[in-house]
């Protein structure tokens, strides 16, 4: 009984299945990254939430000038490869995110806002506002930026 | 034959004497009055008669029967006990923690400082999510549907910001006719697209 039940469960085997969790947790491929719908305006004053103004300040610094930034919603994408996550813009497009590829972990995804696509590398920093079509007056963007923090936090 | 009444409480404890199934100090007392009662004395010596009687009875019985293959009859109708998969890793445990305790530690060591190189690793790994190894967003290329009356313009920073504006070409394009290499699969990066008008916001 012991030799029998010893060979089917060794002592190595133990040491394997306590690793393998550790294993399993390294891996996954998804990444994450924040989609957030802002509309831009100057029909008046409102910066709302408050961390628009960083947007609203880099739009100035490029010599366009909104005096109202209204985030209309915020999504935390998580892309796999291949796949096609969507995000309804209010004029009724949508932006369409795939992740391409990671490479040395670096992630490239391709965003397709009707015509235009753009391919570009998520990186630590630096928002990007790809223009989104007009809607009530204003201009429609799609700020994209990098989910850094885990979900929740 | 009148009963001595001495006898009455030693007749009930003649047979397990026989059988050798008294304690000690009750076959004393057995052994003491069977000194000196002839009665118990007969009593006794019929009960030992009357087993190697019946033992020899039985004996002769036994004989009669063939148990030539007794054991592998029995055998062939047990069904092989299969303990429940729960309890056989417990018995292995305990059987290797018992027989290769020295083994056990050993991997039980191995295995802990796998886990404390690794978790550390992990969780600092981890700090920077997947696919964030660079530390700015970079527009890699900007492409627009054949056909479309817009041109990409990108104007970047160099913390990372980026805006990709659709310029409306259509008063460029007229009169109709196939679109000009500004507005077909562009790239933005690397030209000066900041000077092109964006059509919303004041300038």
């Amino acid at each position: 009984m012991t030799d029998r039940l010893g060979r089917r469960f060794h002592p190595y085997a133990l040491a394997i299945a306590l690793a393998l969790p550790g294993i399993a947790w390294a891996e996954g491929n998804k990444v994450e990254v924040m989609a957030d719908v802002v509309l831009a305006s100057n029909n008046g004053n409102k910066v709302e939430p408050p961390a628009l103004e960083e947007a609203k300040k880099f739009f100035e610094a490029k010599n366009v000038k909104y005096s109202s930034w209204q985030s209309l919603s915020q999504r935390r994408l998580s892309l796999e490869p291949k796949k096609t996550a969507e995000v309804p813009l209010p004029n009724g497009k949508k932006a369409q995110f795939t992740l391409e590829s990671v490479a040395n972990d670096v992630a490239t995804v391709k965003v397709t806002v009707a015509p235009t696509t753009l391919t570009l590398q998520l990186g630590r920093e630096g928002n990007l506002y790809v223009d989104g079509g007009q809607h009530q007056g204003g201009q429609v963007f799609v700020m994209i930026s990098p989910a850094l923090k885990p979900a929740g936090k | 034959m009148a009963l001595n009444p001495a006898c009455l409480s030693f007749i009930p404890q003649l047979s397990p004497f026989v059988d050798g199934e008294l304690l000690p100090n009750d076959r004393v007392t057995v052994e003491r009055h069977l000194a000196v009662c002839r009665d118990c004395t007969g009593r006794v010596a019929d009960l030992r008669a009357e087993s190697g009687l019946i033992r020899h009875g039985l004996d002769l019985a036994a004989d009669e029967v063939d148990f030539k293959d007794f054991a592998t009859k029995v055998m062939a109708r047990l069904t092989p006990y299969k303990p429940p998969l729960w309890e056989q890793i417990q018995i292995s445990l305990s059987e290797m923690f018992l027989y290769q305790r020295k083994m056990m530690m050993a991997s039980m060591a191995g295995a802990a400082a796998v886990l404390a190189i690794a978790i550390p690793t992990l969780i600092i790994g981890k700090s920077i999510p997947d696919g964030y190894a660079r530390e700015m967003m970079a527009v890699q290329s900007v492409t627009t549907e054949a056909g479309a009356k817009v041109t990409p313009v990108v104007m970047t920073s160099d913390k990372g910001d980026a805006i990709i504006w659709m310029v409306s070409t259509e008063q460029q394009v007229e009169p109709p006719a196939p679109a000009p290499p500004a507005a077909q699969d562009k790239s933005g990066e690397g030209q000066k697209l900041e000077q092109t008008k964006p059509k919303g916001g004041e300038l």
